[in-house]
């Protein structure tokens, strides 16, 4: 195509046309028209310097500007440009990919290589890989003792030799890069055979890493470096326990089907359900009695019992108007425990489920829990999850309630499963059904230890009974509310667990299996790791303070064995439990628990008849954001303390003697990581907002809004709790706030209707507080929403299995997000100084360059490129 | 080719609107749909839009002694079906029905759908009221599913094995029961239909009609209630009621 040729006048004013200077009148006219007034419509350029320069007003000038300009220039030459973020997921928080700053990206796109065209490849392989295995396992030799054991011997034998062998720096290395190489490619097959290798790979590297430990790198010469390295050794050993436990414990979740009761309801057992309650609002506890009362059972054969240690009036009341069982005692002795137990001397049913007073039990509880009891005669303990729908405090403080499993969701999801098949499921103190008989013959729920629970159901155990986990979540409750309760509750139990050590510990005696006695043995052991990790968290400081080699080898070398033992740990931890903890995130919650529950677990070693217990506080309310200061104190010494260690080990690197450097970044190295985990604890201990009492709680369900002049809507509910909903209605409607309104919700095929007043409206979405008109249409509000039978089983939907870099990420900036809130409230709290650092931070971050601003649309783009 | 029979089992209980709504909803589904109205009211044609003052339907055309088919009409929404048509006397009406009178024209309705020239999976809806004459019955017998309308009321309970009498008096045909009207914040329709899914079982839909106003303003806008209030739960309730209804034509009995 050929085109006339263009003068270079005409050129030139067609681009200052473009870019706004209208030259039709004349040149001088022309720059007059830009200096002096507004061009018709913003020009394209101006767009283009407000985007690129968002903090700079060009039509304000400031002298300032002649650095900040420069300073921006050299932003935009060297950092990539945000790109529009795409709309943010549902409940999505800060460690959303698509809110990170767009120039961290490239560097953190790990995870996302890993399901490329290799992955898929390494799937296939995997598949193959896992048919020839299965393929193997089937053949009948394997039927026959003599040659088990055979194999079982030279198992034992390579295993041992793989352990003890010593390896110079180089073969170590290769060793750890093959052995990581199995691991890669293990990881990917599906089942529990996979699991099992994966298993045993990391029991060898682990027991090698402890025996490489104990018998090269202590310094028997220098006493205090001795002493450093044998409490840190004591502590690995502690964490090399609880990992081969674990992994006995969850090698293989039993994933126990629910039995169906006889069509005859004739023949279904009598049960009694007791609720105890000590100080709990009435609030709280009449949704778990009203719930109680509509579970799905033939009512001749079903008593409630309400067993109030308060001995409060309006229980009384309550409990004869909707004709439940009342029973107090004259005195409080043995909390909870003995409360259960006087209930059970004035009660006669032959089967007994206990919830704890905020644990609202669906319709489908006992039809649910009770089939294996008519199974098996000598079963004494049906244990169900316990599911909470209110966020704990580490997950409202993290903002990560329902995306990243909670500490319950490992135990209940997994821990139990495992159990369960070592016949070692434990009684965790609701939620759960006991046959009466067995019970009694041990005496009753146990009253020697703060956890009852868990002691009664290994009494029960030593006495030749069995017990069953059904993961299935037939109940829900409250979740503790602030992070004080929620170590209270902790503390409490490994005070308990340790009591039970001493009284009964379960590697000794008689009447358990092996197996039973590592699930409860690691149970316990679990709570004694605060020591350990605190260790864990000071060990670097030996070195980086006061010079000691507590591990006295090269640093290639503690890399070369430290880093297999650790990772190979993690990656058969996060092959096992990847739907319900995610790496990383675990840290945090032990972390934060560790400093709580040393004192208390050695008091109760050491004199397991100490002082009393408190009472898990539930259902309170949070009024203002706050920063709990006596919680995160220890943290805050510990951080200080890592800070010194972390300034002397850059002192030394600086002054120090070169061949010592590579031992000091690896402290340091340790030291920062140790820094992370305290700062995300210190996170955990700046409490958010918590306001509402009654708990809203999302829920997807059919609705039928009833407009005042008759007609009715089809809607789905968004939330829903006690004191009112929120609806999605399927058309706009002309309502206003505090219009009266109901809503139809369904148990089962039987709808009923509530009243409502409108509280707010927006254009999809209306906002109700429910006029509930006595206990009946409560007991109907309960049965439709959290006592239905499938009111829980969705809870995780859509939420993927662990993905470790991507955890990182998020933890790592937890703990970022942990130091900015600390620096926060340090500055609020020195009021006068706050103010002048924030003016001063304010001063600082004025000559920063930007981020550039997305484009508002691409047009412009475009006409600049 | 699919025959439903429409009936309440009271005045007023809602049969004509189900009989509306049905065609339209099964029509929605893909399905040819034709809908007659055998009731000398002559409203169905109301929910289709159709003018008051137009007086023509079956009952004048077969008077005046010309071929039915020329009295259908079809919607604006693409609805096909026949109105009853408006007599001005009892006499006149009298006069149609005594057209049917046995033994004269026994086989009409079976022969008049054997002329038609539709898929094998079209519907024919057909509202017919109480009580039975001899047509009305002619076209009972030809439907293969038969549908009663119940209001939520202590007589529709107490008729409803007397309206299963008279609806089947052979076994071909399957029998449904509809409730209509439902208001779950009256204990009384709580209590209605508890009663009637024991008498009943499987022949009582497990989908009722709400008690919607929508479904009143709708008729008075000469509309459906899926062009007039399409997220109403009335359209929603007759939407699924279309689909039980449809989905295995055979299988409920009572």
């Amino acid at each position: 195509m050929s085109a006339a040729p263009v003068d270079w006048r005409t050129r030139l004013r067609w681009l200052l046309t473009r870019y706004g200077i209208d030259t039709a009148h004349g040149w001088r006219m022309g720059i007059a028209s830009l200096l002096l007034r507004q061009p018709n419509g913003t020009p394209p350029w101006r767009h283009w310097l407000a985007r690129h320069f968002p903090h700079i007003r060009f039509d304000q000038p400031h002298p300032g500007d002649l650095l900040r300009i420069p300073l921006q220039l050299l932003w935009l030459a060297l950092v990539r440009p945000a790109r529009p973020a795409p709309v943010l997921r549902r409940g999505s928080r800060w460690y959303d990919p698509a809110r990170w700053p767009a120039w961290l990206r490239p560097r953190l796109a790990l995870p996302a290589l890993a399901h490329g065209p290799a992955q898929a490849a390494m799937a296939q392989y995997g598949n193959r890989a896992s048919t020839w295995i299965t393929r193997f396992a089937d053949l009948s030799l394997w039927q026959r003792a003599p040659v088990r054991y055979l194999v079982w011997g030279i198992a034992g034998v390579l295993a041992l030799l793989c352990v003890t062998t010593p390896l110079d720096t180089v073969s170590q290395l290769v060793f750890a890069t093959l052995i990581f190489a199995l691991v890669f490619v293990i990881q990917s097959i599906q089942g529990p055979l996979a699991t099992l290798l994966l298993i045993s790979l990391s029991i060898v590297v682990s027991s090698r890493y402890l025996w490489w430990r104990f018998s090269t790198t202590l310094n028997w010469d220098q006493p205090l470096d001795w002493l450093w390295g044998l409490l840190l050794l004591g502590a690995e050993l502690h964490t090399w326990l609880i990992l081969v436990f674990g992994y006995v414990q969850t090698a293989w979740p039993l994933q126990r089907p629910a039995v169906s009761l006889p069509q005859d309801t004739s023949l279904w057992p009598a049960v009694d359900i007791f609720i105890p309650t000590y100080n709990e609002p009435l609030d709280l506890v009449r949704k778990t009695i009203l719930a109680a009362r509509e579970i799905d059972y033939p009512a001749d054969r079903l008593n409630i019992y309400v067993l109030d240690d308060g001995r409060r009036e309006e229980y009384r009341l309550f409990a004869g108007s909707v004709g439940v069982h009342y029973l107090t005692r004259p005195d409080n002795r043995h909390a909870k425990a003995g409360n259960l137990n006087h209930a059970l001397a004035h009660s006669h049913g032959e089967f007994v489920a206990i919830f704890d007073c905020d644990h609202i039990p669906t319709r489908s509880f006992l039809q649910t829990s009770m089939g294996w009891f008519l199974r098996d005669r000598k079963l004494a303990l049906v244990q169900t999850p316990h599911h909470f729908y209110s966020a704990d405090p580490f997950e409202r403080n993290l903002g990560t309630f329902r995306v990243v499993p909670n500490e319950g969701e490992l135990f209940y999801g997994l821990i139990q499963d495992g159990n369960d098949f070592w016949n070692a499921a434990f009684f965790c103190g609701s939620c759960a059904v006991l046959r009466r008989e067995p019970l009694l013959e041990v005496g009753g729920v146990a009253v020697e230890t703060v956890t009852e629970d868990a002691h009664t159901a290994l009494r029960l155990h030593r006495a030749g009974y069995r017990s069953a986990y059904i993961k299935i979540p037939q109940a829900a409750g409250l979740a503790t509310e602030t992070l004080s309760a929620h170590i209270g509750q902790r503390i409490r139990w490994s005070r308990g667990m340790a009591q039970i050590f001493r009284f009964d510990n379960p590697f000794f005696g008689k009447g358990l299996s092996w197996g039973q006695r590592i699930c409860y043995g690691n149970a316990m052991m679990h709570f004694f790791g605060g020591i350990p990790r605190l260790v864990f968290l000071t060990s670097p400081l030996a070195f980086l303070l006061f010079h000691s080699y507590i591990i006295y080898a090269p640093p290639v070398m503690v890399l070369a064995y430290a880093l297999l033992h650790m990772g190979v740990g993690s990656m058969t931890n996060s092959h096992i439990q990847g739907r319900y903890r995610y790496s990383f995130w675990g840290e945090l919650y032990e972390t934060v628990l560790s400093w709580y529950i040393v004192r208390p677990t050695a008091a109760a070693l050491f004199n397991p008849r100490g002082s009393a217990f408190n009472v898990t506080a539930k259902g309170g309310l949070v009024e203002h954001e706050f920063f709990d200061l006596t919680i995160s104190t220890p943290f805050l010494s510990l951080i200080a303390l890592n800070g010194i260690g972390l300034a002397a080990g850059i002192a030394r690197s600086v002054f120090g003697p070169p061949e010592e450097i590579a031992t000091v970044w690896l402290n340091m190295g340790w030291t920062f990581y140790n820094l992370l985990i305290l700062g995300g604890a210190i996170f955990v201990a700046s409490e958010a907002r918590q306001l509402r009492i009654s708990h809203r709680v999302r829920m997807e369900l059919p609705a039928i809004l009833h407009l005042p002049d008759g007609r009715l809507v089809r809607c789905t509910t968004e939330d829903v709790s006690m004191g009112g909903a929120a609806l999605l209605p399927a058309t706009g409607t002309a309502i206003r706030t505090g219009d009266t309104v109901a809503v139809s919700l369904w148990r089962g095929t039987e709808e009923y209707v509530f009243p409502a007043r409108v509280i707010a409206t927006s254009a999809t979405r209306l906002r109700l507080h429910w006029q509930l008109t006595g206990t009946q249409q409560e007991s109907a509000l309960v049965q439709c929403t959290f006592s239905r039978a499938d009111a829980w089983i969705d809870w995780t939907r859509g939420r993927p299995a662990d993905r470790p870099l991507f955890n990182l990420f998020g933890f790592v900036s937890s703990g970022v997000s942990g130091y900015r809130r600390l620096g926060i409230h340090l500055l609020s709290r020195f009021d006068s100084l706050g103010i002048r650092h924030a003016g001063s931070l304010q001063r600082i971050s004025w000559w920063l360059p930007r981020q550039p601003l997305p484009p508002l649309n691409t047009d412009h783009e475009t006409s600049i490129a | 080719m699919n025959v439903i029979s429409i009936t309440g089992a009271s005045g007023g209980a809602g049969a004509t609107m189900l009989a509306a709504h049905l065609a339209v909803s099964i029509g929605q589904q893909g399905h040819r749909t034709l809908a007659f109205d055998f009731s000398p009211f002559n409203t169905l044609r109301l929910h289709f839009g159709m003018d008051w003052n137009v007086t023509d339907g079956l009952a004048p055309q077969l008077l005046a002694g010309k071929p039915w088919n020329e009295a259908a009409w079809r919607s604006p929404d693409g609805i096909d079906f026949m109105p009853y048509g408006t007599l001005e006397h009892d006499s006149a009406r009298q006069q149609f029905e005594a057209l049917f009178d046995p033994p004269r024209a026994a086989r009409w309705f079976s022969d008049c759908l054997a002329t038609l020239d539709i898929p094998d999976d079209a519907w024919i809806i057909n509202d017919v009221p109480f009580p039975f004459t001899p047509l009305r019955a002619q076209i009972v017998a030809a439907s293969t599913i038969r549908v009663a309308v119940l209001a939520p009321d202590a007589m529709s309970s107490s008729n409803a094995g007397r309206i299963a009498d008279s609806l089947r008096p052979d076994t071909n045909a399957s029998l449904r029961f509809v409730l209509n009207g439902y208001d779950a914040s009256r204990d009384l329709d709580h209590d209605v239909r508890y009663l009637l899914r024991a008498q009943l079982g499987n022949a009582l839909a497990p989908v009722v009609v709400h008690r919607d106003e929508s479904l009143r303003e709708a008729l008075a806008s000469k509309q459906t209630v899926f062009d007039y209030a399409p997220s109403s739960q009335a359209a929603s309730d007759l939407t699924r009621l279309a689909f039980w209804l449809t989905a295995a034509p055979q299988s409920a009995t009572a």
